[in-house]
């Protein structure tokens, strides 16, 4: 065998092993995924976020960071209740479920209103001063039953 | 730094909840042989003042969040045994009613939040000399919330929910700006106190 013959042939077996390696992207639509925000209102931004596929909430399907926005998206191939959890690294984040149905239907959005910080803050206060008045109603009986049996 | 549900292992939930229910309940006991019945609507107010600020929270560096804590604040006022409580309720209020911070994950709340920065925080406080009352105010407060993000960092960390090194510098960091806030806030509210009410500074501390 010549010497081109062999390059030849070289080339070809070669050739081959670069087309394994080929690469084809397309654009998909679809998806579903969270957005996530502290309760003051600013989004969770380039927090670690792990999806759990229904069944499988040991492995992670998928796992990213939220955008700049607090968001991230991902797209379920399978039906049941996906788990996603966020954790912004100090302490915060937090954990939800998403119901993919069958045909991969996509929930549609939450729209239950969370209850505004005013609200929060006026029931802890009102809790908190109810619970002071019965203590204090408790030992002001308390006291007034020492002193009448210190004086009998 | 109110975990949440699903973010700490069983053995740091055990071991915080272990060491926050053991000095709740000598606490309780010790508090209810020393305090008078007149002592109460001031607890209660300050009840309501810590858990208001702990709703307060102010975005940081990094894009991430954190709050204030009043806890070490009340101790100085109201003594150690009477912040611990009171940050304790405040805390385990906010978790059963809203949910800010996981009711599992509560003893290491209360543990980071009312053990060290009440307790803790006070004592430190009460190293500086008298005339450093407003220095030793600020450097307690600030102490203790960056003690407190550390020690919240090592249960995330041993829970294998943050990575060691980045989420070390990101819970550091972030209460760095916490614990200053947290020093500010503690130093002009007991300067107001001394303005307007300075019978309120000499209480007995409990």
């Amino acid at each position: 065998m010549n010497r081109s013959s062999l390059i030849i042939i070289l080339s070809i077996v070669f050739s081959t092993a670069i087309f394994s390696h080929g690469v084809d992207i397309v654009t998909i639509n679809g998806g579903t995924g969270i957005e996530a925000k502290y309760d003051t209102g600013d989004p969770i931004s380039h927090a670690e976020i792990t999806v759990y596929s229904p069944g499988n909430y040991k492995e992670p399907f998928q796992s990213g960071v939220t955008d700049r926005n607090g968001r991230f998206l991902f797209s379920p191939d399978s039906e049941g209740e996906w788990k996603v959890v966020i954790n912004d690294w100090t302490g915060h984040g937090g954990t939800t479920k998403i119901k993919v149905g069958p045909n991969l239907k996509i929930p549609a959005g939450k729209t239950e209103k969370p209850l505004g910080r005013g609200m929060k803050i006026l029931s802890g206060i009102s809790v908190i001063l109810g619970i002071t008045g019965i203590l204090f109603y408790l030992m002001a009986v308390r006291e007034r039953e020492r002193g009448s049996d210190a004086h009998s | 730094m109110h975990i949440p549900d699903g973010f700490l292992s069983l053995p740091v939930i055990i071991s915080t909840t272990a060491v926050s229910a053991s000095l709740l309940y000598p606490s309780i006991k010790k508090l209810d042989r020393e305090i008078k019945p007149e002592r109460i609507p001031l607890m209660g107010l300050s009840a309501a003042f810590v858990f208001t600020a702990q709703l307060l929270s102010f975005p940081v560096f990094g894009g991430t969040s954190v709050h204030l804590t009043g806890a070490v604040l009340i101790s100085i006022l109201l003594g150690p045994l009477s912040g611990f409580l009171i940050t304790t309720s405040a805390v385990l209020l906010q978790a059963f009613l809203f949910q800010h911070g996981g009711l599992v994950t509560s003893g290491a709340n209360v543990m980071n939040i009312a053990v060290i920065q009440s307790i803790l925080g006070y004592y430190l406080f009460r190293v500086f000399p008298k005339r450093f009352y407003i220095s030793g105010a600020f450097i307690a407060s600030f102490s203790a919330v960056v003690v407190a993000a550390a020690v919240c960092a090592a249960e995330l960390i041993l829970s294998g929910t943050i990575p060691l090194k980045a989420g070390l510098i990101a819970m550091i960091t972030s209460h760095l700006f916490a614990g200053l806030g947290e020093g500010f806030i503690t130093v002009i509210i007991l300067e107001m106190i001394r303005k307007l009410k300075p019978g309120l500074l000499h209480i007995k501390k409990i």
